[in-house]
């Protein structure tokens, strides 16, 4: 069996297609982007006639910029609330869904359709609930009884961009939960019965057979929340714009501003090649703190 | 009434008011599409109606004679894409959910890094590689081959966990009734897969169809152009119908939206099916 | 067999003695295909009728040219050309585009034809003198001018008189003007300075500028990029800047703002005032949501006691206009094509009072709405003026120009904060 499952030919055949692919197009370009952090490059003149300056362009990045230390933080934040506000509020309307109840089908369908929509709508939508002149949370307070009450949620740098998170939090429960519900339905109807038969059903059934076999799902959905949360760029523009004023700035954006804006190629690539990195050491992390829990699912 | 069915009613309940939540944008973006720019820039109604009915924003996004070749257009990439990504990662995810080789961990590795490539980084650098190969003239090609890189990341990603659920007995099984592993992939594995290559499928259209970006970065032929580009044709310099451009949005949004609504029915399908042959 | 062959024969020699005769024809007009790039996606903007039209007659007059439209929303249009002029830029021709800073690094990249090299003498004098000042690089024209704007205070007429407001004429009277109106909830100075509309913030800052430091000062120093923190004008604007904020000038959340809301503030009567182009004129007669028709002046910026700004500086000028890619195949085409397309927009948008045309030769001033007739009598006395600030400078300095002056507009801004930040752009 096991010279069946080391096949190299069948290996070959199913896997160097789409590293060809992946390679060309993905990989290539992120080496590329490596090369022209070491220059300082406007993207207009010949990369031959650029300014070589080595690890410059990344000593700026933490001597000069303070602004993309803000929008690290702010990364911070939504990493943080998607792994423990999304994924936890995925994973139970998942789990609430997967075990039965009138309308599953209808719920799970409609808990989706937020993350469907373009960022750019939930965007606009959330800058229309939360603007200080005509925003629907300030209107609901004054109807509530505080006749005078004003408060620039998007415009505060204390609020805003928690506001901005809460927006991009909210709009991707949907996204996590139909992983986590598909996970859950994978998992056998045999263990469950083994289970019952053990006697424990309900929420024991989910904190011992359920989370446990889930684990490679949620480690999946951990990865994408880091990585969403890094590249997050359409909901926080079209809610509070692109601009440092009030600290709602995110990598992605500063992104854009220096390499098509301002032409600043060669900078623009370091941020994006520093944020790569980034990325991969936070999923090793995230590996090596699943990779208990994997062998143990895979013993089942 | 038993408790039983009291708790289930009120998790009815509770579920469907984050139903209407979730159902709120779209909701908002209808009303939206109808109303006068007075109507969404002075007043502070989020939630209301229109003080006048500005249906003729509808008229005026179909009688646009590009809107049904920018459809077609979306439908093709986002197929194409779907299909042909679809097919090349199950094939990579099998690989390494189950099969041995030690570079497994590594490819795998590889794919995750693609994901966090943030686009903008690789616009510019894709757009000189895929100029100097000369792929930018081939229409679709181009922006299919760049979409399908772009999913098989995440795709590879959702499929290999679906993979490794389940029991290993299964290849073995095969293997006895005399298969290949090749024929065990295709016939018994492949069908098993399904929720999750439904799931993986939707994500793939997701990125393809409400993507702006790279679609203005390499298409530069009108007829090629997609229905999120469309959109922007009602945006003006220095004064635009606000409802017109909502108007325009959700006659892109609704058909993923179905798009999506259709795919959820396959994977209810597949995992009944599932279920019982599991 | 034989006879179908030899048919064939005679059918094909006929068609070759028939093309033989074309080439006298065909050398003198090969097939040409221009392809023009631009940002004027909205079909019902005048510009893109402008270019429509003249494509039409372009095409009509030579046969052999087809033209290609190229259209992208701004943003998007900025990346593309960035994108494109990464490489030699073979799709595009002629573009749309801002000079001075911005066209300087395509210049720079050596990629913009010199449009001077493929002109008439009478196409270039009728260029008015100096309207292409931001068109020239090392002494020769790169792009062809189109137009002008000028930055001017709208008022709502109606407004001031109800409530016994003065006009104003000076600072001290425009910062009255607006503690009135703040006091009685009407919005002073309707502004779109928030969201990604930073220019319409750095307005006010340019405005103030122009008339403390004053246009002559001002262009030196940004033409030089030094001498910014030797001019205590350019702190004083910056102060002043933040004075009218505080006073809530801009109303209570001037950074949720965009120019769409700020329009819809000022023609739906709901603001009292409106900073910004004169191509806003055409929109208080056009647009639908207009209320204030025949309600509105416009007058010059206000003045600042003891201020080097004279009364001739104005805030405005030539920046946008058209331009030709070194590496087009057809140079002398092309230069034709673009030479007319400014002209003839230049012409257009000055006679619907949308901008000052760049060129000499007449234009029909008849069909102007008065209040152009009084925007063009303001013009028409300004001497000394220079652009805003985002479209003369590069992309990276222009950002960091639009985030300082939207900072400004931060409750308690810091103004130490807002000098520094220029030492980056003038040091």
């Amino acid at each position: 069996m096991n010279k069946l499952l080391s096949n190299k030919w069948v290996i070959t055949a199913f896997v160097l297609p789409t590293l060809l692919f992946f390679l060309g197009i993905v990989i290539v370009p992120l080496f590329i982007t490596g090369y022209y952090s070491l220059f300082n490059y406007n993207g207009l003149i010949n990369i031959a006639d650029a300014e070589f300056v080595g690890a410059g362009n990344y000593i700026k990045l933490f001597t000069g910029d303070s602004v993309f230390l803000v929008s690290l933080k702010n990364t911070a934040i939504l990493i943080i609330g998607s792994v423990f506000v999304q994924i936890p509020l995925a994973f139970l309307l998942a789990n609430r869904l997967a075990k039965g109840i009138p309308g599953e089908k209808a719920f799970r369908t409609i808990f989706f359709i937020p993350v469907v929509i373009a960022a750019t709508i939930i965007g606009k939508l959330f800058y229309y609930i939360f603007s200080a002149d005509i925003g629907m949370v300030n209107a609901i307070v004054r109807a509530l009884g505080v006749p005078d009450f004003y408060f620039n949620w998007l415009t505060n740098p204390a609020t805003a961009f928690l506001c901005v998170a809460f927006a991009a939090i909210w709009q991707y429960i949907g996204y996590h939960m139909i992983i986590l519900y598909a996970g859950i339905k994978s998992i056998s109807a045999d263990y469950f019965e083994a289970a019952v038969i053990d006697g424990a059903t309900g929420a024991k059934a989910t904190r011992h057979i359920t989370i446990p076999l889930l684990a490679p799902v949620v480690k999946t959905c951990v990865v994408l929340a880091t990585v969403g949360s890094v590249k997050t760029y359409d909901i926080v523009v079209s809610m509070v714009g692109s601009g440092s004023h009030s600290g709602t700035q995110v990598p992605a954006i500063l992104l854009w501003r220096n390499l098509f804006k301002g032409r600043l190629v060669g900078y623009g690539s370091a941020q994006a090649f520093f944020l790569v990195v980034v990325c991969l050491l936070l999923s090793y992390l995230i590996a090596r703190l699943f990779k208990k829990s994997e062998e143990n699912a895979s013993q089942y | 009434m038993n408790k039983r069915k009291i708790k289930t009613i009120i998790t009815v309940i509770g579920l469907s008011l984050f139903a209407l939540v979730q159902l709120f944008p779209l909701y908002w973006l209808f009303m939206f599409s109808l109303k006068s720019n007075t109507d969404i820039l002075l007043s502070d109604n989020v939630l209301g109606w229109p003080t006048v009915f500005q249906w003729e924003n509808y008229a005026t996004v179909f009688s646009r004679s590009t809107i049904p070749m920018y459809f077609l257009n979306s439908i093709i990439y986002s197929g194409a894409t779907v299909l042909l990504a679809g097919l090349l990662t199950a094939m990579t995810a099998y690989a390494i959910a189950r099969m041995k080789w030690k570079l497994s961990g590594a490819v795998f590795m590889l794919f995750v890094v693609g994901l966090m490539i943030p686009v903008h980084a690789a616009l510019l650098p894709l757009y000189q590689v895929l100029y100097s190969t000369g792929l930018r003239s081939v229409p679709y090609l181009g922006l299919i081959l760049v979409y399908v890189a772009f999913a098989i990341p995440m795709s590879v990603m959702i499929l290999t966990s679906f993979f490794k659920v389940l029991p290993r007995e299964l290849e073995e099984a095969a293997v006895i009734d005399g298969c290949s592993i090749f024929g065990a992939f295709w016939k018994i594995m492949l069908p098993l897969i399904m929720p999750g290559f439904a799931t993986a499928s939707i994500f793939t259209v997701m990125g393809t169809w409400n993507d702006l970006l790279l679609v203005q970065t390499y298409v530069d032929v009108n007829s090629l152009k997609t229905i999120t580009v469309g959109v922007l044709d009602f945006v003006g310099v220095h004064s635009r119908k606000l409802g017109l451009i909502g108007a325009g949005l959700v006659a892109a949004t609704v058909p993923v939206i179905i798009i999506y609504i259709l795919f959820s029915e396959r994977i209810q399908k597949s995992l009944l099916q599932g279920a019982i042959k599991g | 067999m034989k006879k179908r062959f030899v048919t064939l024969l005679m059918v094909v020699s006929m068609l070759l003695g028939v093309m033989a005769f074309q080439p006298a024809l065909a050398d003198s007009a090969e097939p040409i295909t221009l392809n023009l790039w631009h940002i004027y996606t909205d079909e019902t903007d005048t510009q893109r009728i402008v270019i429509e039209e003249y494509i039409q007659e372009y095409e009509a007059a030579h046969p052999n040219v087809k033209v290609e439209q190229h259209i992208l929303q701004d943003a998007d249009y900025k990346n593309k050309i960035l994108v494109e002029f990464s490489g030699t830029a073979e799709s595009v021709d002629v573009f749309s585009y801002w000079g001075a800073g911005r066209a300087g690094d395509i210049y720079n990249a050596g990629k913009l034809l010199c449009v001077e090299d493929y002109m008439t003498a009478e196409q270039l004098a009728s260029i008015k003198p100096g309207a292409d000042n931001n068109f020239k690089y090392d002494g020769k024209l790169y792009g062809m001018p189109r137009s002008s704007w000028m930055m001017v205070l709208y008022c709502n007429t109606e407004l001031f008189e109800a409530n016994g407001v003065k006009l104003p004429e000076t600072y001290d009277e425009w910062l009255d003007a607006c503690i009135k109106f703040d006091a009685l909830n009407i919005i002073p100075v309707a502004l779109g300075g928030g969201v990604d509309d930073a220019w319409q913030a750095a307005f006010v800052y340019e405005a103030l500028v122009n008339r403390i430091v004053g246009a002559d000062a001002e262009t030196i120093v940004l033409e030089a990029m030094a001498g910014f923190h030797d001019n205590d004008g350019f702190k004083e604007a910056a102060v002043k800047m933040a004075e009218l904020s505080t006073a809530r000038a801009f109303g209570k959340s001037p950074l949720e703002i965009d120019e769409f809301t700020s329009n819809a503030q000022f023609l739906s009567g709901a603001a009292a005032m409106r900073l910004t182009g004169s191509w806003f004129t055409k929109s208080i007669y056009e647009l639908e949501e207009s209320l204030i028709e025949g309600k509105v002046t416009a007058l010059p910026i206000p003045k600042v006691e003891g201020g080097n700004g004279k009364d001739t500086d104005y805030v405005g000028g030539i920046i946008d206009g058209f331009f030709v890619n070194a590496a087009t195949k057809h140079p002398e085409v092309a230069t034709d094509f673009t030479y007319g397309l400014s002209l003839i927009s230049g012409n257009r948008l000055h006679e619907i009072g949308d901008g000052f045309t760049a060129f000499n030769l007449p234009v029909d001033e008849s069909g102007l709405y008065p209040l152009a007739v009084e925007v063009a009598a303001i013009a028409n006395r300004a001497i000394d003026g220079f652009v805003a600030w985002d479209t003369f400078l590069p992309g990276d300095l222009a950002d960091i120009h639009l985030d300082a002056c939207q900072a400004l507009l931060v409750p308690n801004a810091d103004i130490g904060r807002f000098m520094d930040a220029y030492k980056a752009i003038f040091d």
